[in-house]
């Protein structure tokens, strides 16, 4: 064919080349689409045991929420302290030589200890009371560090509860406050203030290992309390079901942290939905693994708080309520 | 200006020029115009999202209203039980209403009354004065009052609403709100192409996104252009069309303000991705356009082709001919014009090549014949004179008597020169009579009549030509005489078939007659005395009614066997009583 020669032939070779630029194009972006295979790494450090507390189902919960697989698109590691605190440090420091690319846990204690077993690895804290009391961030607007997470304010919270209790009890002049001997006690000093204000008189315990539950209630009888504050904590939380008993036993009229004591038995709780606290946790670690940094996410403090009321455990002390705290009680247990 | 080039890529880069051109004109307007619909349908969409997203905020503020304004009703009378069940009833708003964090309870002098809240101590009955906070006093004058958007803890946005009391009750019931509640109404706000909607308040501070980081990290947008231009005074109605949102993105801005509270709620998209369809359409067209040109190109470069090889294939030919060779034949097969004009061509060359061999054998024939009636002769076309045939010819033989001697005696000039006039003259009479030279040697002559040219009266012609050639010699014979030069005249005339056609060989070709009768011719020719025209029996018969002959006898000739009778001829008859000027001739 005579125009295959001449001048067509600058033709035939330019359109070879555009068609293997194309070629070698598609290919090059379908290679660079293929990253590591390396799966994100999870690591949950539960304060207390697994039965104990929700924490680790609704981390994992909320990151399916988001789309991710076990095994296919995560991978988890999960290590429960069973309300030992001391062993925190260890436990957070062997979560970090398993290369997690996050650390997910929840109470001060345990972010303290996450904190002093790394400064890179990001670390998401699934509820806390003062994020910025306890140094853990300089800001809630601008965290600043490798931490960030849900704080739920526990100091005010500790602060209502009694005020709570008062208005639940209106005759209550004596209160007892229970609280696990770690930390800087901000809660505990929150709830001596609110006791000036309400004009009642506080008494504080500390507990350093459930085995002395049995006696510290025994002194609470002795001094004669009619109610109680149990402020939140790993030990306590983990022996939530114990102190319940206890507080029914001796006819306290107890106020807690959140509704799992409820459940086993409490009389009354105050605070943040844990369950959709730690699910927000869920989504800082989705955002951290998509590559956000933790400095410069802020700290979410909770925006719905549960009031929860149980009459068949006030039926069973023998207490009758207000009718104000049971109006304003977003969920009534008969 | 004459643009020099190859015709092949001028007119390749023209078409396509013209083609290129074209699509890209059309195909950039379609594009253009495409961008701009799409860019307004889309502002316009996200506008209509924005208001519907400030009419929801609307809603939500609303409903605390009407959920505040009932417990504001309900208040029956200043004293114990009516605040008892104030008060119960406003802990059911708290409950009921999950946005309120606290609720404050003013009378109609300002002072507290009621202050509940989630996180902080209830108070009651503090009659604290806050006559003075514009919660209360705008509350008073207007009905309705929306405090700026605080962040608590540095953090979390809340506005409080104060509503004035109605009925038979004065007084303000001071709502705070947390503005993260509003969240669930901005995810839910769908704006398509990857966009977003945002609320800012009066200062360009970000109070609610669906990225809830954002507004708790305190985001200032309040440097944006379009931002700026909405809380410029009179900015609201106007939408900017392009701009960069916080994160620097091209973005379709489009804003509604919120009634209630002056807040202003964008609906932004991404220009890329709002634009992706003209993108796309844009690649489409740019694909298209590029094939079309490359098509266009090639059906040029093939078309081009088919224009300029013929052309070619002419100028070619027209240099081999140019240079001779008229045997080259040009091939064009395209079945127009340049097919009919190759074949045109070829025609002239053809005819070029006939006339060379025409002008060839003219020349050829020149030589033996008048230059006259070798065009004749070759008009008629024949090449096949030159082959060997017979004719009934006349043949006439002359010479000179006495050359012999006189060229012996004489100088090598005046032979020349003698010889010179006499071929003249006799030159001019062959001419004159129309017969062909067949060949001469010195003074002797062979003339031919009939043949190759054909003519009626071949012996008569040769006769009066033989008459007019012994005239004119005469004539020279007696200026001659004057120099001394003593020469006579004779010529013999035969006629008969012959065969005659070309002889001799490569290069030296010559037309001959051989026979009998050149022989016949050429002897008596010999036997002719000066003044002497000697024909045969035959010639006599063809020409007696035209001259005067009178016999001279047989003769015998070398090479022939019998005698030949033989006739002189004397004179033309001249017709009616011309005797006299006849026998003057004789």
């Amino acid at each position: 064919m005579p125009w295959l020669s001449g001048p067509s032939g600058l033709f035939h070779t330019a359109m070879t080349f555009a068609i293997v630029a194309l070629a070698l194009g598609t290919q090059a972006g379908k290679t660079s689409a293929q990253e590591s295979s390396r799966l994100p790494r999870v690591g949950i450090l539960s304060p207390y045991a697994a039965e104990a507390s929700s924490f680790e189902d609704d981390i994992k919960g909320g990151l399916t929420d988001l789309g991710y697989v076990e095994g296919q698109s995560i991978e988890f590691e999960t290590i429960f302290a069973e309300g030992r605190t001391d062993q925190l440090p260890a436990l957070a420091s062997e979560l970090i030589e398993r290369k997690v690319d996050v650390l997910v846990t929840t109470t001060a204690p345990a972010v303290h200890a996450a904190k002093q077993a790394t400064s890179v690895v990001p670390i998401v804290i699934g509820g806390v009371d003062d994020a910025v009391e306890q140094g853990f961030v300089a800001s809630l607007a601008k965290p600043g560090g490798n931490i960030t997470g849900t704080s739920w304010l526990d100091a005010e919270l500790s602060g209502k509860r009694l005020d709570l209790l008062k208005q639940a009890l209106p005759d209550a002049s004596r209160i007892g406050v229970l609280r696990e001997a770690v930390g800087g006690g901000a809660s505990a000093r929150a709830v001596m203030l609110a006791a000036q204000g309400l004009g009642v008189q506080v008494y504080l315990w500390e507990l350093r290992a459930p085995d002395e539950l049995p006696d510290v209630f025994a002194d609470m009888v002795r001094t004669e309390v009619v109610a109680l504050n149990v402020l939140q904590s790993p030990m306590i939380t983990s022996e939530a079901t114990r102190i319940v008993r206890l507080a029914s036993q001796n006819r306290l009229a107890a106020i807690f942290p959140d509704r799992r004591f409820i459940e086993a038995g409490g009389l009354m709780s105050y605070g943040p939905s844990l369950p959709s606290m730690y699910r927000r946790a869920a989504t800082y670690v989705d955002r951290i693994l998509k590559g956000a940094k933790p400095a410069e996410m802020p700290v979410e403090q909770p925006t719905l708080f549960e009031l929860v009321v149980s009459l068949r455990t006030a039926t069973l002390q023998g207490l009758s309520i207000s009718e104000s705290i049971l109006v304003r009680a977003d969920e009534v247990i008969e | 200006m004459i643009w020099r080039g190859s015709l092949f890529w001028k007119s390749v880069l023209l078409f396509g020029a013209l083609v290129g051109g074209a699509s890209i004109v059309t195909g950039g307007s379609e594009i253009y115009f495409a961008y701009q619909e799409n860019k307004q349908r889309l502002i316009q969409l996200q506008r209509e999202s924005a208001l519907a997203t400030a009419a929801t905020i609307d809603r939500f503020f609303g409903d605390i209203e009407r959920q505040m304004r009932w417990v504001n009703a309900s208040w029956r009378s200043p004293d114990a039980r009516g605040f008892e069940q104030r008060y119960l009833d406003t802990l059911r708003l708290l409950r009921q209403v999950p946005a309120i964090t606290d609720i404050s309870d003013l009378n109609e002098a300002g002072r507290e009354q009621l202050r509940i809240s989630r996180l902080s101590l209830d108070v009651v009955r503090s009659d604290a004065d806050r006559s003075r906070e514009p919660v209360f006093s705008e509350a008073q004058r207007n009905g309705r009052y929306f405090s700026p958007v605080t962040f608590r803890k540095e953090s979390e946005p809340y506005v409080t609403m104060a509503l004035a009391g109605s009925g038979n009750r004065g007084g303000v019931t001071a709502a705070d709100v947390n503005l993260k509640f509003i969240w669930d109404v901005i995810s839910q706000v769908e704006v398509a192409n990857g966009g977003r909607a945002f609320v800012i308040d009066g200062n360009g501070q970000l109070i609610v996104d669906p990225d809830i980081s954002r507004v708790l990290r305190r985001t200032d947008l309040s440097g944006l252009e379009q931002v700026q231009a909405a809380l410029a005074p009179g900015g609201v109605a106007g939408d900017r069309s392009l701009v960069r949102d916080r994160d620097g993105i091209e973005v379709l801005s489009a804003h509604a303000i919120v009634p209630s509270t002056g807040w202003l709620v964008f609906v932004e998209s991404p220009l890329s991705e709002a634009l992706a369809p003209v993108y796309a359409s844009l690649l489409r067209t740019g694909g298209l356009l590029a094939f079309g040109l490359l098509l266009s190109m090639l059906a040029c470069l093939v078309l081009a082709r088919r224009i300029t090889d013929p052309i070619r294939a002419l100028r070619e030919g027209a240099v081999r001919v140019g240079s001779g060779d008229l045997d080259h034949r040009i091939e064009v097969r395209t079945g127009d014009e340049l097919e009919a004009l190759a074949e045109q061509f070829n025609d002239m060359t053809a005819r070029l090549k006939e006339a060379q061999a025409k002008s060839e054998r003219v020349a050829m024939l020149k030589r033996f014949l008048s230059p006259h009636l070798a065009e004749v002769l070759v008009s008629s076309d024949e090449k096949r004179i030159l082959d060997s045939h017979r004719s009934d010819v006349t043949i006439v033989f002359c010479d000179l008597r006495g050359f012999t001697a006189f060229s012996e005696e004489s100088e090598p000039e005046e032979i020349m020169g003698l010889l010179a006039e006499y071929h003249a003259a006799l030159g001019a009479l062959i001419h004159e009579f129309e017969g062909t030279l067949e060949r001469f040697v010195g003074d002797g002559l062979m003339v031919l009549f009939n043949d190759p040219l054909p003519c009626p009266d071949p012996a008569a012609r040769a006769v009066r030509m033989a008459l007019a050639m012994r005239a004119r010699v005469e004539e020279l014979a007696q200026r001659w005489r004057l120099y001394g030069y003593d020469v006579g005249f004779g010529i013999g005339i035969a006629q008969g078939y012959t065969t005659l056609g070309q002889i001799g060989f490569e290069g030296r070709f010559d037309y001959a007659a051989i026979g009998s009768i050149p022989n016949l011719a050429s002897r008596l020719c010999g036997e002719a005395k000066n003044r002497q025209i000697l024909i045969t029996q035959r010639v006599w018969a063809e020409v007696e009614q035209i001259a005067e002959i009178e016999p001279v006898g047989e003769l015998t000739l070398k090479g022939i066997h019998k005698p030949v009778a033989a006739f002189n001829v004397r004179s033309l008859k001249v017709v009616s009583g011309a005797s006299e000027q006849k026998r003057a001739l004789a």
